[in-house]
């Protein structure tokens, strides 16, 4: 499989009051063209500011420190690699929500309460298909047989304009301008036609109706499916789900899952599934990565993760989880997660690890290949390949 | 078996005011006749989703709200000698003074809102006691120190702010408070769920320790069935105000009768990669409280729904071994899932 989007040594930073929150630190993941990748791990461990550090949307005092964003738009090979640290931030704003979408944990936060749901939806339209609805406009009129008068002549001359060049500056001027503003009525109805199509297929029903009321008129599973919209809009290459269903109930949550499942099979390449649950993990992703603390510790196909997880805290996350069969006490970890002001040294996973040897005080662990596509960043293993040579 | 708490017919109604006069012109029916017997020494785990009634039921017997209608027996004696008495009418000093209060407490949800930030954990931990006269001077600052070792933290701890803790150490502080009167009945109103995987197993398994040294009695509440699963012996779903289903634990995990507790058990996603099951995926949502469904109020999204679901309402009937359920067709319904879902996962005792 090709590569999608890549992170390479990734460091991020918040500057505070009360210190350099070490955040980040190196971490480097993978997700492959019509994969879905899960992020899982404790609240704090950074799940979230890596995706964030990947769409470069970090707020103040976050800062992307080093490392590289790799993001392979094309579908084959690594040849038209882009580095989206690098770009400007106009092309960033044209990469989001067009090839790159993302799902917000909170659906309630996410959606704005004075707009109703198909403006909403409508904007992504407006903002990434321009050129492509003004072309649709031109050719219904074209096609259509009311007499030509010269308001409609004009009209026509500006969306001529809007498909070839939409950053016009003429254009921003008839926008920006009372009455004249007027001209742009059909690309919002065509826009509202497209999100009322995009709100059905999400097995939403009435989507008419839906699509003029607001946020507060719905119900939390509704909303997160209008969230879902916004980010299908215009056909991402990567859908980045943070939390997608964690505030959720359990009904509702099945019905998300089943939603995403269909999406996935149907509409988008690849999906970045960021969860703190590895039940949703395991039964909707393809590969993995375990989070501790601002590191990837583990990385692996789900089959192997959940059979055989080579990393400590893999192992301890695995047997605190409450299942069916399990009779008994369940095991915890000992102690808490660290204060990322003041992270261990080291391995930061030593103080809590069983396992621990006085290496993992002073070093840290590089990740090492185990297996097939079975990445850890272990000092366990590190050793033991290193005796085997 | 000892009863230690009985409800009868509980209910609690949030009026919603309208017009000019600010009238009651609806109501939110957040409990709508609850029968619930809560045993001496066991422990009651309340299933539901969000906006059930879980919590308010709880917060019922604390007598943090005066319900609506219905009773709330409280037998206060170990032996059962005495009469109970009925809590839910009577007013609030009379609870202190006939030292009930001490007897019920409550852990809340989020230990982060539940702590006053500008308090020290001493003065937390002491403030039941010294509401309630217990202790003075230094047997109280003993008492205290006593408190927190129960519940696995030192004395380091003593003279700190909340600010200073993490989330699992602020509910061992919301737990020491709990049980710092020494109570019989402790209700639990999601104590794991705003905590971590690996801290909540740190919690549930404190939560059951102190079960059996202080010989309490808990009503668990909460959403996730796999986690009440460890600590409860019983069990009751709530669905809209109503209880759906009360058995033992076992029972429910094994033989659910109840479709709501089908759809529950099968949307829990299961940490494994072998599991491959079906799962029953209800159709829209919860309804709103202020207007419940006519009758069984689970027919709009039952899938195994019949005419006599929409016209009469299904009682909580006993089916032996203690397992009641409300519903019409309990008889069948785990043939019907078993037809349409394929094998339940409860069945698989592998994982």
């Amino acid at each position: 499989m090709s590569k999608l989007i890549e992170t390479i040594d990734l460091v991020t930073n918040f500057y505070t009051h009360e210190g350099v929150v070490k955040a980040l630190d190196k971490v480097s993941l993978c997700v492959d063209h019509g994969c879905t990748f899960g992020l899982v791990g404790e609240s704090g461990c950074g799940k979230s500011v890596t995706v964030r550090s990947m769409m470069r949307i970090i707020q103040e005092p976050g800062k992307i420190d080093g490392g590289k964003v790799l993001f392979y738009p094309g579908n084959n090979g690594s040849e038209t690699a882009i580095d989206l640290l690098q770009q400007s931030e106009a092309t960033m704003k044209a990469l989001r929500g067009d090839k790159i979408s993302m799902i917000f944990q909170e659906p309630n936060s996410a959606l704005n309460p004075i707009m109703s749901i198909g403006e909403q939806v409508a904007e992504s339209f407006l903002f990434h298909r321009k050129k492509e609805m003004s072309q649709q406009i031109l050719m219904d009129m074209d096609a259509s047989i009311s007499k030509a008068n010269p308001l409609k002549s004009i009209l026509k001359a500006l969306y001529r304009l809007a498909a070839t060049r939409p950053e016009a500056l003429i254009l921003k001027l008839f926008s920006k301008t009372p009455l004249l503003k007027s001209w742009e009525n059909r690309l919002h109805k065509e826009a509202m036609r497209r999100a009322v199509e995009i709100i059905a297929k999400l097995s939403i029903p009435h989507a008419q109706d839906i699509a003029r009321r607001y946020p507060h008129n719905l119900s939390g599973g509704m909303k997160q499916r209008i969230v879902i919209a916004i980010a299908l809009a215009c056909n991402p290459l990567l859908l980045i789900a943070d939390e997608a269903t964690s505030n959720l109930d359990v009904t509702i949550q099945a019905q998300i899952l089943d939603l995403l499942k269909d999406l996935k099979q149907k509409v988008i390449s690849s999906v970045l599934l960021i969860t703190h649950d590895l039940g949703i993990v395991a039964e909707t992703c393809d590969r993995v990565g375990v989070m501790y603390a601002g590191n990837l510790c583990e990385v692996a196909d789900v089959k192997d993760l959940f059979s055989e997880p080579r990393h400590p805290y893999t192992r301890a996350l695995l047997n605190a989880v409450p299942r069916f069969a399990h009779e008994g006490e369940l095991e915890s970890i000992e102690g808490n997660v660290p204060n990322l002001v003041n992270p261990p040294s080291g391995c930061r996973f030593h103080p809590r690890c069983r396992d621990a040897k006085s290496i993992c005080k002073d070093a840290f662990p590089e990740s090492t290949k185990v297996g097939n596509n079975h990445q850890v960043a272990c000092f366990l293993y590190t050793e033991k390949s290193r005796e085997k040579s | 078996m000892q009863k230690i708490i009985e409800l009868k017919n509980l209910k609690k109604h949030y009026p919603v005011l309208g017009g000019v006069f600010r009238r009651q012109v609806d109501a939110v029916k957040a409990l709508d006749g609850i029968d619930l017997d809560i045993y001496r020494g066991e422990c009651l785990g309340l299933v539901g989703e969000s906006g059930c009634g879980k919590t308010t039921t709880g917060k019922a017997i604390v007598r943090l709200h005066k319900p609506t209608e219905g009773k709330i027996v409280f037998y206060p004696s170990e032996e059962g000698t005495t009469a109970g008495t009925d809590i839910a009418k009577i007013p609030l000093n009379a609870l202190k003074q006939l030292g009930i209060r001490s007897k019920l407490q409550m852990v809340f949800q989020d230990p982060t809102t539940s702590l006053n930030p500008r308090m020290l954990i001493k003065n937390i931990i002491a403030e039941p006691l010294k509401a309630q006269h217990l202790f003075r001077g230094r047997a109280l600052e003993d008492r205290v120190m006593e408190l927190l070792n129960l519940v696995g933290l030192t004395k380091d701890h003593y003279l700190r702010y909340p600010h200073e803790f993490s989330g699992g150490q602020r509910q061992r502080i919301a737990v020491a408070r709990a049980i710092a009167t020494n109570p019989d009945f402790l209700i639990l109103d999601e104590p794991t769920s705003a905590l971590d995987v690996s801290v909540q197993a740190q919690i549930l398994n404190l939560l059951h320790g102190l079960q059996l040294k202080l010989n309490l009695t808990y009503l668990f509440v909460t959403h996730h069935l796999l986690v009440v699963k460890y600590i409860s012996h019983r069990l009751a779903v709530m669905y809209l105000g109503k209880i759906v289903e009360i058995a033992k634990t076992g029972d429910i995990f094994s033989h659910p009768h109840h479709p709501y507790t089908h759809a529950l058990l099968s949307g829990i996603p299961v940490p494994d990669v072998e599991h491959k099951q079906q799962r029953i995926v209800l159709k829209g949502d919860v309804p709103s409280p202020l207007n419940p469904p006519p009758a069984c109020r689970f027919h709009t999204r039952c899938p195994f729904v019949i005419d006599r679901c929409k016209t009469h309402e299904p009682i909580l009937e006993d089916i032996g071994n203690g397992h009641r359920v409300a519903c019409h067709r309990q008889a069948e319904v785990e043939k019907l899932v078993h037809d349409r879902f394929g094998k339940r996962s409860s069945d698989n005792k592998a994982i």
